[in-house]
């Protein structure tokens, strides 16, 4: 069985993330795995010893200061669990949650965070929306959009997730790190689509990592057609970028 | 004076190259900064804003007040920033006197502009509709446009609040002399137990705590109180009570005819005679008269037939999921026994670059599995990323025709459908289909 939690499900919903635990459920699923998912929210914070994976999506600004404040009394149950392992992936502005601090510009206030990642989170009072075209190892390519009004800078200590190529709104510089990373175990971008969706090689990474196996080749038509549109969203990126 | 002149002229030759409704405006505000500040505007200026539904709202109210006999300036061809609505003042002002010649002025305003739209003039009252999902590329969500909007309500001005919109008529929290209005009529709520790919009614937009609903009228609108701080649905001064053989019953007396019996219109027409009544002091029996039949030439439903079938077309926003499952409820509400959904999703925008799909999660496509449901039809350049959101979602692949060609899509609409047929797009793409349909018609023709 695997064990999949979803942290604050109906709350860090912006972007259509509950649908990245659905994808990963039934590409799991349509392999024969068994998949259970529970629901992390305020006052029930689950038994996560078991738990293979948390995902935690994206929400507003004020929906994230609220979730890292409810999830403070546990940290010390989270880095347990990323300490033994567990893969946990972080999406959009949630990332502030797992920063060392959070400062939030607009009301002169900051706090701790979780601490897992070697960063500050900064609010702001300006949101920006870009598209963003990176590199993920030697020959990927990964898309999709951020659309926030959180800056993070990154601590020496720690990695990335991708390398921007190109970015719409001019704020990631070509060659820029973009997301943090950390082991093999620990996913986090401020990229939503959802990422895994707009991505399919990446929902193929995450589901082996789960299965602890190689996975056949998805035929089914709803995993056919979300290659399609990534192929068709990347043709129309690349040519937005000059880069086609 | 001179502001006021060259506005005119400016407009005057700006309608002939397409051009007269933002750039005078524009021109005039760079020459004259403060030129909306030293007019003179009548006692009744109605702000209109909000995600949703505030063209139909201002349209319908235009048609109130003129119906009274009242002279009424107004944007009710949109240009609703602050450009646009300096190009509409001026040029509807006098010269000499700088008083804008009208009853009443009616302004349709982007929520995230009315902040420098309202920091020159002061309406009297602001109708705010609501605040959903809405174009989040462009706005951002609704907290930030919620954050936005407020910086744009003036402090004398009297808000016209939507009693069942939770974020929106958050703003009359703490506010005095806020009037509202809703839907209560049984026949509009949405029944229980569907389930929706989000839920912005979950948690009070006020304290944070969890909310529970009385009845729903679609999505997160409806009576809903937060057991935490006790924020719920204030009392409305006017309501939509019921339906009567097609009509809408207003405050229990009333009985008027919209043009779509349906919960997103009801708000609007409930929306409007609230404002008719409160703001322009219209008596609510003759304001009822004046709203009666109303039709509004929007394009936002056009009825057709094709190879046998009658269709329908609904005219929706892209990322904008409130207006998408609008549609889908009236498709699944058709009397008919069987429906075909159409949705086209081919460039999300005219003004700007945007590729982001993820608000395709955020409509209720799963209801689509519904077995009345015998085809959906998904057509344009993102047609393939509404395959896969509508296949996880449980439409069946057996019903499901995948058509990224536009030309392509007209002959299985044509072939294929089956019932009743709902077209649902963008008025983005909406020509992309309408022209094509015209040329249907006539090749059935010969």
């Amino acid at each position: 069985m695997i064990n999949i939690i979803a942290a604050y499900p109906d709350y860090l919903d912006l972007y259509g993330e509950y649908s990245a635990v659905k994808l990963l459920e039934k590409r799991l699923t349509g392999c024969g795995k068994e998949v259970a998912v529970t629901g992390m929210g305020f006052g029930t914070f689950p038994d996560i010893s078991r738990a293979d994976m948390i995902y935690v999506g994206a929400g507003t600004e004020g929906r994230v200061l609220s979730v890292l404040n409810d999830m403070k009394e546990h940290a010390g149950q989270l880095k347990e669990f990323v300490g033994r392992g567990g893969l946990l992936a972080v999406s959009g502005s949630s990332m502030a949650i797992f920063c060392r601090t959070v400062t939030d510009t607009r009301n002169g206030t900051g706090c701790e965070g979780l601490g897992l990642f070697d960063a500050q989170a900064v609010i702001t009072p300006k949101r920006r929306y870009g598209e963003l075209i990176c590199s993920y190892g030697s020959e990927k390519k990964v898309i999709g959009a951020v659309n926030s009004s959180i800056d993070f800078a990154r601590g020496n200590a720690q990695e990335e997730m991708f390398r921007v190529i190109w970015d719409s709104s001019g704020r990631f510089p070509k060659g820029t790190a973009e997301g943090f990373r950390t082991g093999d175990n620990v996913y986090a971008s401020e990229i939503t689509g959802p990422l895994i969706w707009r991505n399919p090689f990446l929902l193929d990474e995450i589901a082996e990592k789960l299965a602890g196996e190689k996975l056949p080749e998805c035929r089914e038509l709803w995993y056919t057609e979300t290659v399609r549109a990534y192929d068709h969203a990347l043709e129309v990126l690349m040519k937005e970028a000059h880069l086609a | 004076m001179l502001d006021i002149l060259m506005c005119k002229l400016l407009r005057a030759i700006g309608a002939k190259i397409g051009r007269g409704s933002s750039l005078p405006g524009s021109i005039c505000r760079k020459i004259w900064p403060g030129c909306l500040k030293t007019l003179k505007l009548p006692d009744k200026v109605i702000a209109v804003t909000g995600s949703n539904g505030k063209t139909s709202t201002v349209a319908l109210l235009c048609e109130i007040a003129e119906r009274a006999g009242l002279k009424v300036v107004c944007n009710r061809e949109g240009s609703n920033q602050i450009e646009g609505i300096t190009t509409l003042l001026l040029s509807s002002a006098d010269p000499r006197t700088r008083r804008v010649d009208a009853d009443v002025v009616i302004l349709e305003s982007d929520e995230r502009f009315c902040q420098y739209t309202f920091r020159d003039i002061t309406p009297s009252h602001m109708i705010i509709t609501n605040l959903f999902r809405d174009q989040l590329t462009r706005n951002g969500h609704r907290e930030f446009v919620k954050g936005e909007l407020k910086k744009g309500i003036p402090d004398g001005t009297a808000l016209i609040l939507n009693s069942n919109e939770p974020l929106s008529c958050s703003y009359g929290a703490g506010r005095e002399g806020c009037i509202y209005y809703g839907v209560s009529a049984p026949e509009l709520m949405e029944e229980p137990g569907i389930q929706h790919a989000y839920d912005d009614g979950a948690y009070c937009p006020v304290c944070g705590g969890k909310m529970e609903y009385r009845y729903r009228i679609s999505g997160h609108v409806g009576s809903f109180s937060c057991e935490k701080c006790g924020f719920r649905t204030p009392k409305p001064d006017h309501s939509v009570t019921g339906t009567e053989e097609g009509k809408l019953v207003i405050d229990g007396k009333w009985a008027v005819t919209p043009q779509i019996l349906n919960e997103a219109f009801a708000q609007n027409m409930i929306a409007a005679y609230t404002a008719a009544v409160e703001g322009i002091g219209i008596e609510p029996e003759r304001a009822a008269e004046l709203l009666d039949g109303i039709e509004l030439d929007n394009g936002r439903v056009v009825e057709f037939d094709i190879s046998g079938h009658h269709g329908r077309f609904m005219l929706c926003k892209h990322e904008n999921s409130m207006a998408y499952n609008g549609a889908i409820s009236t498709a699944l509400r058709d009397p008919a026994e069987e429906v075909t959904v159409v949705f086209i999703v081919d460039r999300l925008s005219r003004k700007y670059v945007a590729n982001d799909m993820s608000w395709l999660w955020d409509i209720d496509f799963d209801r689509l599995s519904d077995p009345k449901v015998k085809k959906v039809i998904v057509s344009g350049g993102f047609a393939h990323d509404a395959a896969a959101r509508m296949l996880v979602g449980g439409v069946g692949e057996d019903r499901l025709i995948i058509e990224p060609d536009l030309d392509k899509m007209m002959d299985a609409v044509s072939e294929e459908s089956e019932g009743t047929i709902y077209v649902m797009t963008c008025f983005t793409d909406q020509y992309k289909f309408l022209n094509r349909l015209k040329r249907y018609d006539r090749e059935e023709t010969r």
